[in-house]
């Protein structure tokens, strides 16, 4: 007889004694007798790290043998599932998701022993004493209210599977990218506090944290844009963004992550903005732990919410308000006595990036405003609203534009005094080009009204202003001249990591600009009811059904259509097969689009439920509601901010801003 | 058990013991040489990027003036440290071993084995084979599962687990089994019938298409299979096809010995039919008369677009097709210049009786 479960439960609570224990030595060792005690967090640190990991593993490990006596596997597992679906059903629940956190959490809090070799002492204990008050803050809400190895004493015969909709490899690795943006978070939020206690900000402590915040800010790059992928693919309504609340809150804490990491530049660089970055990093820890507050209170009804429980939300509201809540108290007290720092001229990068805060800031605002609003009408007046996306657009667009039209010339600026006549001259010809390219495309779009003619002509001017603004950042790095291009290509490998991450994240948000702009703009779609031999026209492609076939899965049965999708000359472009797959499991039915791949759009067919006509000419003949939809360089939504996050991994592995890099130069 | 505590034990040894021991060789002390090293590399590493090129001399004076008074204020409070016992820090790991062991005991369940699914799959079959009587039809359709693909091409092996399936409830499975079996042999009328009435099951009740097709194929082998007559009664007598229903259940009650545990199950359906007869009658008399009213309105008024389409699902439901083509050439005309009326109109006629509240 094993007890696998029991080791779990058992590391689970290990690994709480020691995040416990962790934050206490810390705080113990603030006195002076026992000043040395703090020391004992580093090793503290790994000892839950390793612990949680066992804990986790356990849960997997249950999953993978479909042990029906834990609940969480009973209740989001079965035996047919595919192996990978059951793996990610470790985290495809309430439960399992936390633990994931947990995990994501303990870990990050080793990584800061492990690679904080280069810290000062008091700093880095000081920061695991707060990142250990955070862990057992979490594992303690884990093992007492949402244990995920709960045990059954008599196994029930099978497991109730998982929600159909999250078997999808795009969302088996969606949350734990999320997550690891989530959980990065809490570092810097830690070595804010820290630093706060410190009383010491300084250029140094903005160099430290600047890795934790590009790991973070690239892993929820990465985290929301795979959740946007797969909302779009699996969610079968032809969209990839619906400013649903869920998916608000995990774009709130990129944004003050986006603004952080500017913010983090400008201190590093001139000594300045030293209260606001260590308000955004307590800010953006504070989104973070707002999402997880949302989708898991019951406050929210969406596709991505975990549960209705209000009791767990306020367990969950607590800790926010609790953690938060002293960061920013400890923020008020220490703030006035920060010092000022470095000046600078109103025209100077500093100027730009300080500009590009504020404007980050009320794009979050309005965001953040948009998703609380109606949760406040509901709860204050019982009043049931939604914010949707004509208020984002109307809100948050103008603003967002204002921000990015000022990128490629804070790239140009130079510190602390700039020559902003000599920057518009250098970026002249990229403008340029760039309303000239957005001019052809918004007179080749006949838009249905003026007003949407000139949001596409906007669109368009910042997307390539943006790739074109930052490719003319790249030629002054090389100093290109039309004359010298050999001499340029040779100054490439000069170039630093951390200027081809900027680079990168900037382009890659120009190629989303592109995409959203001209996918939201020239989409098209077609939902009609049709028949085997019956043919949908949508612009210039024909869609035709020719068949239905039915296919078994390793858990589903389908029932799909073989279709033929012909351009305008009769070419056969491709033949999708959209699927109704029927989850015995779960008794659940999942429709399964059929996406044709073409160089940046995509054809997409979506099939419902056959009906049957009663009457008529058809009188006894079935027939499916498809949906097919053209939707244009919406390949570029998501290849766009995998651009931006691979930026981050680029500025990451530069060597200034690698984690333990300042180790190694003790060491040297 | 004790395998679990030594196992507990042995863990938060093995992890105490790496924080103790991490603290004593990688935790550098004392502090103060530890931050001088830093700050040593730290302005080096500002040298470096002045001579670089990457930052100016002035920034790179600043930024060596912010770590000497970083290493000023560090150097007040590192010495202090020197004089601390490690008993301390060893008394603290202690008491976390001792936290963790007494938080154990109220959340934890050591007496819960592992349960994994193949272990107890291999039980079942044990037991199946000395003693199959006391196994669950669950347990027993999962253990009849495993050979699947050993017993693929074998009819009475589908019919088997199919029968058991039903009884385990695992209607889809069952019909998925009879699917099977009459895919092997088209000409065998069990598998048919069997079909029929797990696709019934699957139907909550009802049979649909699929199920009314197996059915007639199993009467089409077997003119005398109760099981098919009797599914197929209770589809008619839901169409409202009486004289069908009762001919159904006639020739199931005829087909069955007198003994049949089922006898009783198909006399009380036969008994049911006239009772719904009559009250099919009563009710379509009324829907004549609401029809009638209805009528004459839209004739007076003809500004009605939910009388309209009440009209419409009322001729539906008597089957006047006639009658309802008439309405709607009639409706068509009245609103010819709206025609966003007229869809919502053919939409909410399309609607079933009574479920206009559900979507709330």
């Amino acid at each position: 007889m094993t007890h696998f479960n029991e080791i779990g439960s058992y590391c689970l609570v290990l690994a709480f004694s020691l995040s416990l224990g962790q934050a206490l030595v810390v705080a113990a060792g603030q006195t002076k007798p026992l000043r040395g005690l703090a020391r004992y967090a580093e090793g503290l640190s790994l000892a839950a790290a390793l612990a949680i990991v066992i804990s986790f593993g356990v849960l997997i490990y249950a999953f993978i043998r479909s042990d029906f006596s834990v609940v969480n596997v009973f209740e989001h597992s079965h035996t047919d599932k595919p192996l990978l679906y059951k793996i990610s059903g470790a985290w495809g629940s309430h439960e399992g998701s936390m633990l994931l956190w947990c995990t994501i959490l303990l870990v990050f809090g080793a990584m800061i022993t492990l690679r904080g070799g280069g810290l000062p002492a008091g700093l880095k204990h000081k920061a695991l004493g707060v990142q250990g008050l955070l862990g057992a803050a979490f594992v303690g809400f884990t093992l007492f209210s949402s244990n995920p190895l709960w045990r059954l004493a008599d196994a029930p015969l099978q497991g109730q599977s998982l929600n159909p909709a999250l078997q999808d490899p795009a969302l088996a690795f969606h949350p734990p990218m999320l997550y690891l943006g989530y959980v990065g978070l809490s570092v810097v939020f830690s070595f804010a506090v820290a630093a706060l206690i410190e009383g010491r900000l300084d250029r140094a402590w903005a160099r430290w944290i600047r890795p934790w915040v590009l790991l973070a800010w690239s892993f929820l790059t990465i985290g929301i844009t795979l959740g946007a992928f797969w909302a779009y693919y699996e969610l079968g309504w032809g969209g990839w963004w619906a400013w649903d609340p869920v998916e608000n809150a995990s774009f709130m804490p990129w944004l003050a992550a986006t603004a952080l990491l500017h913010s983090a530049i400008v201190m590093e660089k001139r000594d300045a903005l030293k209260a606001w970055t260590v308000f955004l990093a307590i800010l953006a820890f504070t989104f973070s732990m707002m999402g997880a507050f949302l989708v898991r209170s019951g406050l929210l009804t969406s596709v991505h919410a975990f549960a209705v429980d209000p009791q767990r939300g306020i367990l969950l509201a607590t800790i926010l308000l609790m953690t938060s809540g002293a960061g920013f108290t400890l923020f008020a007290v220490r703030a006035p006595t920060l010092s000022p720092g470095g000046l600078f001229a109103p025209v100077s990068r500093e100027a730009t990036l300080v500009l590009n805060n504020l404007l980050l800031s009320a794009a979050l605002c309005s965001v953040f405003l948009g998703t609380l609003y109606p949760i406040l009408m509901q709860a204050l007046f019982n009043k049931t609203m939604s914010v949707g996306a004509p208020y984002y657009l109307a809100v948050f667009g103008p603003i967002m534009i204002a921000a990015l039209a000022i990128v490629p010339i804070s790239g140009l600026m130079a510190w602390k005094r700039a020559d902003l006549k000599g920057v518009l001259q250098r970026l002249m010809a990229s403008f340029a080009v760039a309303a000239l390219a957005a001019a052809i495309g918004a007179i080749l779009y006949r838009g249905p009204t003026l007003l949407s003619q000139a949001e596409y002509m906007v669109g368009l001017l910042t997307g390539f202003w943006l790739i074109l603004g930052s490719l003319r950042t790249l030629m002054q790095h090389l100093d290109f001249r039309l004359n010298r291009v050999g001499k340029a290509l040779r100054r490439l490998p000069a170039v630093p990591l951390a200027t081809w991450g900027m680079l990168f994240a900037h382009i890659g948000l120009g190629v989303f600009v592109l995409g959203a702009v001209v996918e939201s703009h020239q989409k098209l779609s077609v939902m009609q009811s049709v028949a085997i031999g019956d043919t949908l026209k949508l612009g210039q492609y024909n869609l035709t059904f020719k068949s239905l076939y039915k296919q078994a899965g390793p858990n589903y049965d389908a029932q799909g259509g073989a279709f033929e999708i012909t351009d305008a000359k009769g070419k056969l472009v491709c033949e999708p097969r959209p699927q109704r797959r029927f989850y015995p499991a779960s008794n659940q039915v999942q429709s399964k689009v059929a996406l044709c791949f073409t160089p940046l759009d995509d054809l997409y067919i979506v099939m419902a439920e056959p009906q049957m006509a009663a009457d008529g000419p058809n009188a006894g003949k079935a027939s499916w509601q498809v949906r097919f939809f053209y939707n244009p360089w919406v390949r570029l939504i998501f290849l766009g901010p995998l651009l931006m996050a691979l930026g981050g991994v680029f500025s990451l592995c530069d060597r200034r801003l690698r984690l333990g890099i300042v180790k190694k130069a003790v060491k040297a | 058990m004790l395998i679990l505590v030594l196992t507990c034990v042995l863990i938060s040894a093995a992890l105490i013991a790496l924080a103790a021991l991490w603290q004593r060789f990688s935790v550098p002390a004392p502090e103060l040489a530890h931050e001088k090293a830093l700050y040593r590399g730290f302005v080096a590493d500002v040298e470096r990027r002045v001579a670089a090129g990457e930052i100016d001399a002035e920034q790179g004076q600043e930024e060596q003036a912010q770590a000497a008074r970083a290493l000023l204020k560090v150097s007040d409070t590192a010495e202090e440290t020197a004089s601390f016992k490690p008993l301390y820090g060893y008394v603290a790991l202690g008491l976390v071993a001792v936290l963790s062991a007494w938080l154990y005991l109220f959340t934890g369940h050591p007496d819960l084995a592992d349960q994994p699914y193949r272990q107890r799959l291999q039980a079942w079959t044990t037991i199946a084979k000395s003693d199959p009587d006391s196994l669950s039809p669950q347990k027993m359709a999962a253990v009849l599962r495993q050979g699947q693909v050993e017993h693929a091409r074998e009819v009475d092996y589908w019919l088997f687990l199919g029968r058991i399936d039903m009884m385990a409830g695992n209607n889809y499975d069952g019909a998925q089994d009879y699917q099977k079996a009459r895919a092997l042999s088209p000409e065998t009328f069990t598998a048919w019938s069997e079909l029929g009435e797990a696709l019934t099951f699957v139907g909550n009740g009802t049979s649909g298409r699929e199920a009314r097709q197996a059915l007639q194929n199993a009467l089409k082998l077997n003119p005398n299979d109760p099981r098919a007559h009797f599914y197929l009664g209770q589809r008619a007598l839901e169409d409202g096809q009486y004289e069908d229903a009762r001919g159904h259940f006639n020739a199931a009650l005829n087909a069955m010995s007198p003994d049949d545990v089922s006898r009783p199950q198909v006399a009380q359906a036969l008994a049911a039919v006239a009772p719904a007869e009559a009250a099919a009658k009563a009710m379509s008399e009324r829907i004549s008369g609401m029809v009638a009213s209805l009528e004459a309105q839209l004739a007076a008024d003809p500004e009605n677009a939910d009388g309209w389409a009440r009209l419409l699902r009322s001729y539906d439901v008597l089957g006047h097709k006639p009658a309802r083509a008439k309405a709607e050439t009639a409706m068509r005309a009245h609103y010819a210049r709206r025609p966003e009326i007229i869809a919502d109109i053919l939409t909410k006629a399309q609607t079933r009786v009574g479920s206009e509240g559900e979507a709330k």
